[in-house]
């Protein structure tokens, strides 16, 4: 750590300070936090600093707020980079005031937009509201005219720097321009070059040894005190002097906590207010059409005319114009949406056609989503099916202004495996080791604690932590996890803002085509921007898809709009089954069982168990005592009469965020903005860093004052401090009930469409195989691609579904597009000349059986192929001649063929995967006795022998000890089962549970409960031969490539 | 006159050369591989192999799967002894032995039963000869050709013999299954299996013609050595006979490429005294890298004139070494050999011009430091070193 004796000792330290700086926002460069940074001038008694990321302003936020933690002015700017030629070129680029930071801001977005970005050009014509330092003696002669141009010397001791500023400041002296003691820093201590080296190998995609020329810092770039540089310049201190009056010069206020709000493009005279006001009573009067009870309307004209006023007080108008505007463009493309989150709360976003469920009817707060007090912003939700969003994207930045909407920015971060993974190929060890280390990691395991993990994981047991090279990366990775990578495109935030963004925050162009801030999320709220999140989302694409499949299939509009969803009985029935498998948000294995056994038929009950599944109920209990008091198998216990109230609809359980705040609002009396403080103190969004405690003693306090026991109000708030973590708001999870409602209902009556939207949206909680195996036990016929039938996505009609030829590995864009616009094709040679794919891509074809509709077999075909390829421009007669030679031969026998599909298809078409295995089945059939998947329920209470195919697995710790335990979802050929592996048996058996899907033998005890049968594991052991562990869709090549239809 | 190929085949040859040495290792599941944990398997016994161990796979993936096995590095020094005393008996039978590695080799009997009796006979003697003189079992197989008595001593495996006869060979190659067809590599079986071939016997349901057509000269020596056709002659002689190789196995896996170009240099100083002290010169250089990860670069080059210089020689090798290091792992191990080696012109000119001087001056000066090198101990003895780096670069 920086000494702060070194500037006691000198007295004048304080007179100099870094003007040049990275952070580690200096992608894969900079090698410490902004916090560090702070810290460290504070303590060399700086009186500012500087921050000059290397063409990025992504920290001027924190930077802002670690330099006000520690008493340091921040100096903002950014190193400017850039050709001339084939000379690669930086500057530093400081503003004075609040002018220059813009303009600098503009330079940025410029560096990034623009492909031919003329880097002289551009900094000729920098304002004198900006400090330029640069020492590259080419640039400073184009640049001398600059008002504030300084020639930057390096700070660093030592005779070859000293040659380097002698050098310098003989040319700025001849130039006529003043110098300034300015040298890169990018690491705090000398012994971080090495990190400094490591990152650079990331960055560079080179190892430590093989770092092309340049590209990392020099050894001596760290943070030098003001006592060693005031040193170095001893004597001719003018540049050190240079750099304190800079420093001096350079002050900016942002203004980060003024609120930003965007306004909606009205026609003069009109008022933001008095529109949302008309729009939505009107929007309400049809919501509730003339049937509606008196009564009913009465209360909804008096709600929304309370919220219309919270929302006229708050300046919001403009913003909710704004989510009205989107939806109402998205109805006209005929685009479904769906309004999620808190905004489900209101009765204004529900008559202006945001959300889709009266929240009078189901009991929701306004409250949780915007109330008189709460200081936060509230935000949008809107989803849309996947490829729609595109569409509604273009139109917001059209409507509203390339320069005033971006998508806003996220750090993609080094997390634990990923820093492992970059820092081991930086240090060269071997992807294969390195795989083998790091596939032993849960995704959850933090660096910092991997010695542990190697004591207490199954999976991470023996973890080669001591030794080398593991101990080195460790250490490293440890150093650098946690830090940005790069920029990239947040899923689905959106800002929208009153003045040119660019003023505020740089825009680069992100990996989706559109301009994103170079400020993350909380930034961009923090400096009172308005956020809207624009979701794609599977769900609705998926029905989406199923619902025009099943239009064009019959022949006639199904007015989807129209349809009760939530009374239909045969939707009813598959929902009390738990036969959901491919429904938004209610296919995951627990979910299924959960609706089994609370016979969940019903949309209050749905948004029940939407909630209760998420980790903050179930941890503390909540899910067993709701399940069980729903079925009447448990008493509500006794309850202060206001809590009863508040949790009456929920059998005295806790399970809503809203609750929270009511019973903050009941039971202690605090006011809205308090209850929404406590909120969100136990949401994941709580980044002030508040804790549950400090509300304890106010709770506390005030359930005394309205003459509820500290007993009773203590033991409120304990289940309030047990709910925090990811608990749905009411409104969220009701809102996911719906859609999910929705799509069981398309399972239900269009089976065939539906599993083929799954499918080709590229399926949900489950692989590919899983869905395929769901259709089959839904009686579905599976056809193999076709060149002459299969669309490129794949298509359900009756009781039939064709895999489309999207699904086949390899296959380019450029094949299936000729594939479908040339067919139809009558033989081979016909389809070779027709579509130039390539042999590999026509194999996979033949393989998967996309061209037996050719006639022959597939070794057949296979040698037809090879005596195609082999002639070339050969004479057709002769080709004829060679044809004529292939003998007639068997096809692929099954176990073949359905290898073959697994390769090509990532699933097997023909039959269950455990069919290949029949041979090592049959051997095991005749030594222990199997059951079926499908006789369970008769086996209640027995030890059974099963054979599966490992379908999903989810580890979770026991609530005692914290051991690791594991569900686990096999299949067989007559259906699906849950496995428990208990810590002790999942101990023994981790390794061989992920060695491969399948076939698996498992041995274990039948245990039912509510009604829902699972295995409780002894044992498990893979048979026959093995294949390679299972394809993930997150990290198949071939999937990704698939995403683009 | 009729030909008799002898392929004689050590079991378990490295497992059971150790077990000579130490006989309380016997059938004790063995494996031998480089140190734990970045070492490779070289071997395994075939209780380690029931395990699911395999050559090439990792010592710490072998000790996952057979944890209760001994791994043993390897004694290069007792199995090349071991193999030396295997083939000197089988030398004792045959005129013509061609050791194809370590622990298998061909032997041409042909003619020789007037002096050992038949084939079968000698094998018989081999076998027993072999065990007498060095405690191991060999397996044998005899026929006709090299290709049809290599795959009998395969269908031979543990201390048996086959002995095809001729005229037999389709028959007794049909059933065998194409993956242990020597002629086919472990990247033609799939290939293969999807034109319905199987087993070797499958290749004869296709017309020569055929295959040759898609296969080109391979598929018509496939279709040959389906019916038991290979006139490949046996070669007397052991790999590596001739061959001018010098070799460097890092002590430590490494990724400097400063570091790794001074062991180039060492190798290139090595390699040209070998050179000169056979009075040779390289008409081409072929360099080697060998990643952590098992994985080999290697690419050849042929420098302006056949030479033994170590500056030119340094050169190339640093020349291939740029092209070939191009992948994000350690390096283990780098080699670099001479190949289309020729002798040193003993015919000086007559008026040599200023560049031979130069060269001549070069060439007795680095005879010079043969002779120091020769003797002095290693690492004491002089070297150009960094210099020839430095003159590269300097070129550069």
């Amino acid at each position: 750590m920086i000494r702060p004796a070194s500037s006691a000792r000198t007295g004048r330290a304080h007179l100099f300070t870094h003007l040049h700086v990275h952070a580690n926002f200096s992608m894969l460069a900079g090698t410490r936090t902004v916090e560090d940074l702070a810290a460290a001038a504070a303590a060399c008694g700086m009186e500012a600093l500087a921050l000059t990321d290397t063409d990025a302003m992504h920290a001027v936020v924190p930077f802002t707020e670690a330099c006000a933690e520690t008493g340091v002015r921040p100096i903002y700017g950014a190193e400017l980079t850039g050709e001339d030629g084939p000379t690669f070129l930086r500057a530093v680029l400081l503003a004075r005031n609040r002018a220059g930071y813009s303009e600098i801001s503009r330079l940025v977005t410029r560096r990034h937009l623009e492909g031919d970005f003329d880097f002289g050009e551009a900094l000729a014509g920098v304002s004198e509201n900006i400090y330029v330092l640069v020492s590259h003696r080419l640039l400073l002669t184009r640049l001398r005219h600059l008002p504030n141009l300084r020639t930057a010397l390096p700070v660093a001791p030592g005779r070859d720097r000293d040659r380097e500023r002698w050098r310098l400041a003989d040319a700025a002296q001849r130039l006529g321009i003043e110098t300034v003691a300015a040298g890169g820093v990018y690491f705090l201590e000398p012994k971080e070059h090495f990190v400094h080296r490591v990152l650079t190998a990331v960055r560079t995609r080179t190892t430590i040894g093989t770092l092309p020329h340049g590209a990392a810092a020099v050894r001596d770039a760290f943070f030098h005190t003001p006592g060693s540089v005031m040193k170095v310049f001893e004597g001719r201190e003018g540049p050190a002097l240079e750099a304190a009056r800079i420093a001096a010069d350079c002050r900016v206020d942002l203004d980060l906590g003024r609120r930003r709000l965007p306004g909606f493009p009205l026609p003069p005279g009109e008022d933001a207010s008095a529109t949302l006001r008309r729009i939505a009573l009107r929007g309400l009067r049809e919501r509730m059409g003339d049937a509606c009870p008196y009564v009913e309307k009465r209360e909804a004209m008096e709600k929304i005319d309370h919220e219309l006023s919270v929302i006229e007080e708050k300046g919001l108008a403009g913003y909710f114009l704004i989510c009205w505007d989107i939806v109402r463009f998205a109805r006209s493309r005929g685009i479904r949406t769906l309004g999620r989150g808190s905004a489900g709360n209101s009765l204004v976003s529900y008559a202006l056609g945001i959300t889709h469920f009266n929240p009078l009817r189901h009991n929701m707060f306004f409250e949780r989503f915007l109330n008189p007090e709460r200081e936060h912003l509230p935000d949008f939700d809107l989803d849309f099916g996947t490829d729609d969003r595109e569409v509604i994207l273009k139109y917001i930045f059209r409507r509203y202004g390339k320069d005033r909407v971006a998508m806003i920015g996220t750090f993609s971060t080094l997390r634990a495996r990923a820093a492992l993974r970059e820092t081991a190929k930086a240090l060269g060890i071997p992807e294969g080791e390195i795989r083998q280390f790091i596939r032993t990691i849960p995704f959850y395991a933090s660096i910092d604690r991997l010695d542990h993990l190697a004591k207490v994981s199954p999976r991470a047991a023996g973890l080669p932590v001591d030794r080398e090279p593991f101990r080195t990366l460790i250490s490293i990775a440890r150093r650098i996890g946690g830090f940005p990578r790069h920029m990239a495109t947040h899923p689905c935030g959106l800002v929208v803002s009153p003045e040119p963004i660019t003023d505020l925050i740089p825009m680069p162009r992100g990996d989706k085509g559109y301009e994103i801030t170079q400020w993350s999320m909380y930034e961009v709220e923090g400096a009172g921007l308005v956020k809207i999140d624009i979701i794609g989302q599977k769900g609705l694409a998926v029905i989406g898809e199923a619902c025009e499949m099943a239009e064009e299939n019959e022949g006639r509009p199904l007015h989807p709009g129209r349809i009760d969803y939530l009374g239909d009985e045969k939707t009813k029935k598959l929902l009390r089954t738990g036969r959901t498998e491919g429904c938004f948000y209610i296919e995951s294995p627990i979910m299924m069982q959960l609706m089994s056994q609370a016979r969940c038929d019903d949309f209050e009950v749905l948004t029940a168990l939407s909630s209760i599944i998420r980790p903050g109920v179930s941890s503390h209990g909540g899910k067993r005592s709701y399940l069980h008091r729903a079925l009447g198998l448990e008493e509500v216990p006794a309850m202060h009469p206001v809590v009863a109230e508040v949790l009456r609809d929920t059998y005295g359980c806790l399970i809503y965020q809203e609750q929270v705040i009511r019973l903050a609002v009941a039971v202690a009396g605090m006011s809205y903005g308090e209850a929404d403080g406590l909120r969100r103190c136990m949401s994941f969004k709580n980044i002030a860093g508040e804790t549950m405690e400090s509300y304890r003693e106010a709770f506390l306090f005030g359930a005394r004052g309205r003459g509820i026991s500290d007993e009773t109000a203590g033991e409120v708030f304990r289940q309030i401090a047990a709910f925090a973590g990811y608990a749905f708001c009411k409104a969220h999870s009701a809102s996911f009930a719906l859609e999910s409602f929705e799509s069981a209902w398309w399972k239900t009556h269009y089976p065939a469409e539906f599993m083929a939207a799954v499918l080709s949206n590229g399926g949900g909680y489950y692989g590919y195989e899983e869905y395929l195996e769901e259709a089959r036990r839904m009686g579905l016929e599976l056809l193999p691609p076709c060149v002459n039938r299969s669309l490129v996505r794949h298509h359900g009609r009756g009781r039939e579904l064709r895999v489309g030829l999207m699904q086949i590995k390899g296959l380019t864009s450029a094949s299936i597009e000729a594939i479908v616009g040339q067919r139809p094709f009558a033989s081979l040679p016909d389809f070779i000349e027709r579509v130039p794919a390539s042999q590999s891509e026509v194999e996979a074809l033949i393989r998967c059986g996309a061209l037996s509709c050719f006639g022959g077999t597939r070794p057949e075909l296979m040698w037809e192929l090879r005596v195609l390829k082999a002639a070339g421009d050969e004479v057709e007669a002769d080709v004829t001649t060679v044809l004529g030679l292939v003998p007639g031969i068997p096809d692929f026998d099954l176990r073949a063929q359905l290898e073959a599909e697994r390769d090509t298809l990532d699933m097997c078409v023909a039959a269950h995967p455990l069919t290949m295995f029949e041979e090592a089945l049959g051997e095991l059939a005749g030594r222990v006795r199997l059951t079926s998947s499908a006789d369970l329920n008769d086996h209640d209470g027995s030890e059974v022998d099963l054979v599966g195919w490992r379908v999903t697995a989810k580890a979770t710790r026991t609530s005692d000890k914290g051991e690791e335990m594991i569900f686990v979802t096999f299949s067989d050929t007559r259906g699906r089962f849950e496995a428990i592996f208990f810590p002790g048996v999942y101990r023994r058996v981790a390794r061989e549970l992920f060695r491969a899907r399948g076939p698996y033998h498992i041995r274990g005890r039948v245990e039912s409960d509510l009604g829902a049968v699972s295995v409780v594991a002894r044992d498990v052991e893979l048979i026959g031969e093995t294949f390679e562990s299972g394809l993930s869709l997150k990290t198949n090549p071939a999937i990704q490539q698939r995403k683009q239809y | 006159m009729k030909r008799e190929i002898l392929h004689v085949n050590t079991d378990d040859f490295y497992a059971s050369a150790l077990r000579l040495r130490d006989p309380a290792l016997r059938s004790k599941a063995l494996v031998v591989a480089g140190p734990a944990p970045r070492g490779m398997v070289i071997s395994a016994s075939y209780e380690a192999r029931g395990d699911g161990v395999c050559r090439g796979m990792t010592v710490s993936s072998a000790m996952r799967l057979c944890p209760g096995g001994i791994f043993i590095p390897p004694d290069w020094d007792l199995f090349r002894s071991v193999s030396t005393s295997i083939f000197s008996v089988i030398g004792r039978y045959s005129p013509v032995v061609e050791a194809v590695s370590l622990d298998e080799g061909y032997a041409d009997y042909t003619g020789c039963d007037r002096l050992f009796g038949h084939a079968l006979d000698a094998g018989r003697a081999i076998k027993r000869d072999v065990r007498a003189e060095t405690g191991l079992d060999v397996s044998l197989g005899i026929a006709s050709s090299k290709l049809v008595s290599h795959v009998a001593s395969r269908e031979a495996k543990r201390a048996h013999m086959v002995d095809v006869y001729p005229g037999c060979e389709r028959y007794f190659l049909s059933p065998v299954p194409i993956s242990r067809f020597p002629i086919v590599s472990e990247r033609h079986v799939p290939v293969l299996r999807e034109l319905g071939i199987t087993t070797v016997g499958d290749v004869l349901r296709f017309d020569e013609e055929l295959l040759a057509f898609c296969f080109g000269s391979w598929g018509r020596r496939l279709h040959l050595g389906a019916k038991g056709m290979d006139a490949a002659k046996v070669r007397a002689g052991r790999p590596g006979d001739g061959e001018f190789v010098v070799k460097k196995v890092l002590e430590s896996d490494a990724v400097d490429r400063r570091l790794l170009e001074s062991y180039i240099y060492v190798l290139a100083e090595e390699l040209g005294g070998r050179l000169r002290a056979e009075r040779s010169l390289a008409g081409s250089l072929r360099f080697e890298l060998r990643y952590a990860d098992e994985v080999t670069a290697h690419g050849q080059m042929r420098p302006a004139a056949p030479t033994s210089d170590d500056a030119i020689l340094f050169d190339s090798a640093g020349m291939l070494f740029d092209r070939l290091f191009g992948r994000r792992v350690r390096v283990r191990a780098l080699s670099l050999a001479a190949l289309s080696v020729e002798p040193e012109p003993l015919q000086l000119d007559l008026f040599p011009d200023p560049a031979q001087k130069t060269a001549r001056k070069v060439r007795r000066v680095q005879s010079a430091l043969d002779r120091l090198r020769t003797a002095m101990p290693a690492g004491v003895a002089p070297s150009f070193g960094r210099a020839l780096a430095a003159r590269r670069n300097a070129a550069s």
